[in-house]
């Protein structure tokens, strides 16, 4: 899974990453989901 | 003595800085008793008017005794204020007297300051009033600071330094996230740096320093492949994740 997102924010604006199933049906489903080995995020670039 | 100031030969403004040289500038000129050339000595009076006639003074006067004559020519150093000069008509009233005569001889008319045709346009500035005609800020501009026009004048801006990259090896710490079914905050556990201190590893919330364009990236291994998305979201609701893991 990739996550590569361009947000316009405001100064405060909180944000954070989430997983989650696509259906999003169960609950139990991101706890199980079998995240294994590397999960890696980061901010790549900003432009004030 | 009868004198007349006939030809105004040299004036000279002091353009370099003046932090450096003070306001201080040379005034040269030329005085004829009658129709012949000046010799001798003469005391000087040097006022300075935006106006050719009447008008308020401006800064005090310059008084300069026993002033040497020669062949009508005379020099003198004035010095009115660093303020004197700011770009706007300018007129010198000059007056002199022959040493022991008690009364100055104002002579007319006022002086026109003019520039210098190549002070018009100067190669080089010590000091800027203006930037693109747009005034500038006086505080003191730190290193690595830019300058940036916040709508009134150029001011000396830091701009923001924000990066952050995490990571965690193995499963990650989730984090319910309340009102939401199937999804949860993903907190790395491994924070690689933080520039600008912004991203806070415990709750996973990145909070943005400045307004702008903020680009990430997130990837993630999971067993069910394509079956999880990951998002960015805002994070109003987040709570603290030990007791959103409990309840949840």
């Amino acid at each position: 899974m990739q996550l590569d997102a361009h947000l316009k924010l405001e100064a405060g604006q909180k944000i954070v990453v989430t997983i989650g199933a696509i259906s999003g049906a169960d609950p139990i489903f991101v706890e199980t989901a079998g995240l294994k080995n590397y999960v890696s995020g980061e901010l790549v670039a900003v432009t004030p | 003595m009868r004198l007349i100031l006939t030809t105004l030969l040299c004036w000279m403004l002091a353009a370099t800085a003046m932090a450096a040289v003070g306001s201080e500038f040379t005034y040269q000129s030329f005085l004829c008793n009658g129709t012949a050339p000046l010799d001798g000595t003469v005391d000087l009076r040097a006022a300075c008017f935006p106006t050719a006639t009447g008008g308020t003074q401006i800064g005090a006067t310059a008084e300069r005794a026993a002033v040497p004559v020669s062949g009508g020519v005379f020099s003198v150093v004035l010095d009115f204020g660093s303020s004197a000069f700011p770009g706007a008509d300018r007129w010198l009233e000059v007056a002199v007297k022959p040493a022991g005569v008690a009364a100055f001889t104002t002579l007319a008319p006022r002086q026109r300051v003019t520039p210098v045709p190549y002070a018009l346009l100067a190669a080089k500035a010590d000091q800027a009033l203006t930037l693109s005609g747009l005034p500038l800020a006086g505080s003191a501009t730190a290193v690595g600071q830019l300058l940036r026009y916040n709508g009134t004048a150029w001011e000396p801006y830091t701009p923001p330094v924000v990066a952050f990259k995490t990571a965690s090896i193995g499963f990650p710490r989730l984090i319910a996230l309340p009102g939401q079914i199937g999804r949860m905050a993903l907190i790395p556990d491994i924070e690689q740096y933080d520039l600008g201190g912004n991203f806070d590893e415990a709750t996973g919330v990145f909070t943005a320093p400045v307004a702008g364009i903020y680009h990430f990236h997130a990837s993630a291994v999971s067993t069910f492949g394509t079956l999880a998305t990951l998002l960015l979201q805002p994070s109003p609701y987040l709570v603290r994740g030990e007791d959103a893991l409990a309840s949840g």
